[in-house]
């Protein structure tokens, strides 16, 4: 039997000692009576304390000697990343240059191998690369980018180190994905939805999470399930647009702010 | 010196009270950013970078608020960079294996206790990498800093009706996993009967 759905929040916040008297009151009332309920609430318990036997961590031997490090040697003029990243990008020109020159008269797949190689090394380096590696499955490997202005975590004023903005338009061997690319959008504005793209294995594919929206980067053959099983939110422009995209993947949408699932 | 002059020294560029305010609280932020990241580079990495950040931006720290909320919105957001550069680097969450990695002790003389409490720490660190870095983060605020809803609705700046459902979403997903993965929640069930039996007779 399955716990209610309006009462898990409740239960979290009861195993957490955050409700008042009275709601903790009604809470174990309707306990007395509901096993689903009853069953979930002993197993937020297990759950409590199993983390309870989470092993401390110390700090790694030396750790505020090599904060104290890396404090002083990011002091020099040039930031340590960049200088890295303009140091590869010139690498990878001057590689690219040479293969040129070294081979003319070599079919465009391997020269581009010879400056891949090179690339491989180097942190911006696609962006120089003539084709992508022809046995690479393009569709299969997406990346998620987080806008830092949309970050759930606003780092703006903190000076937590971040990613400029800039390099979600990079070019990558991975297919990199900006807010602007066109991806199909699906929605499946549910708990439910959520809960089955997780268990998919989805929960690293976050595509864009924040206040007013959480979506994630999915495979078609997994929004066709999620369709099959009923779990997108019905538009008939939506479950058309399904049948276009042939293969890779498409961005579903699981919450929206002003939407009240 | 207490933690507050340590604090108004560092803000007047004193490394030796930096030094000092690492050493207090580089167990706190190692554990957040070794449960965030999964393994110990990782977490090595997100620990500097978070001390890093308060030092450079040391000026916005406002005194009346505390500072250890300030250093965990900073190792939350350290953790989550780095998760994010790594999957844009291609990589995925890599786990470290320490628990049989370490193993001083021949299991066998451990007691039965023991070896179950291993067991299940690490299927809660799995199951906690099977869920998206919000959900992760939000619940080892909760469960492994030990921080109230409200202090955690200022560390996420979150409403605290959002860390509320955040909060339980995450257990539910965590349960799932949990359920999905094996028996972690074999003795719960048969608790729970062994409950209602007993209730049944006493009416």
């Amino acid at each position: 039997m399955k716990y209610c759905d309006e009462y898990a929040p409740a239960l979290s916040a009861f195993v957490d000692g955050e409700l008042t008297e009275q709601e903790k009151n009604e809470v174990l009332a309707h306990v007395e009576t509901c096993e689903g309920c009853r069953t979930y609430l002993a197993e937020l318990m297990t759950m409590r304390a199993a983390f309870g036997g989470l092993e401390e961590y110390d700090a790694p031997a030396g750790f505020a000697e090599s904060v104290m490090a890396r404090l002083h040697e990011e002091a020099a003029p040039k930031k340590r990343t960049q200088r890295k990243k303009w140091m590869g990008l010139a690498a990878c020109a001057a590689v690219v240059l040479m293969a040129a020159v070294l081979f003319p008269h070599v079919t465009g797949s391997s020269g581009a191998a010879d400056s891949a190689a090179a690339a491989n090394d180097c942190d911006a380096a696609a962006e120089l690369a003539q084709e992508p590696p022809e046995d690479e499955e393009f569709t299969d490997r997406y990346t998620s980018v987080q806008h830092t202005g949309l970050s759930l975590f606003n780092t703006a004023e903190d000076g937590a180190e971040s990613e400029p903005a800039a390099e979600t338009k990079v070019t990558s061997q991975e297919q990199t994905l900006t807010k602007n690319e066109s991806h199909a959008v699906f929605y499946a504005l549910s708990d439910d939805a959520e809960t089955f793209l997780i268990e998919q294995g989805m929960g690293e594919q976050v595509y864009e999470a924040n206040d007013e929206i959480c979506s994630y980067l999915v495979p078609v053959e997994l929004v066709r399930e999620m369709a099959q099983q009923g779990l997108l939110t019905e538009t008939g422009m939506e479950m058309t647009a399904l049948d276009d995209v042939a293969e890779g993947s498409v961005i579903v949408v699981v919450r929206m702010a002003e939407v009240q699932p | 010196m207490n933690e507050q002059d340590l604090i108004l020294r560092m803000q007047e560029g004193d490394e030796t009270a930096f030094e000092a305010l690492v050493r207090l609280y580089e167990k706190k932020v190692y554990t957040l950013c070794r449960r965030m990241c999964a393994n110990e580079e990782d977490a090595q990495e997100a620990a500097q970078d978070t001390f890093l950040a308060v030092w450079r931006s040391v000026g916005s720290f406002r005194q009346e608020s505390s500072f250890s909320t300030w250093l965990y919105r900073l190792a939350t957001n350290a953790c989550i960079d780095l998760l994010r550069r790594n999957k844009r680097s291609g990589g995925s969450m890599s786990l470290d294996d320490e628990e049989n990695a370490i193993e001083l002790v021949d299991p066998q003389l451990l007691p039965q206790q023991e070896l179950e409490r291993r067991e299940t720490g690490r299927l809660i660190q799995e199951g906690l990498c099977a869920l998206p870095e919000d959900y992760r983060s939000i619940l080892l605020l909760r469960e492994v800093q030990g921080l109230s809803y409200a202090e955690i609705a200022l560390v996420t700046r979150l409403e605290l009706g959002t860390v509320k459902s955040r909060i339980s979403r995450g257990r539910i997903l965590l349960r799932n996993y949990l359920t999905a993965s094996g028996n972690f929640f074999e003795s719960v069930s048969s608790k729970v009967t062994e409950c209602n039996r007993k209730e049944r007779g006493a009416t």
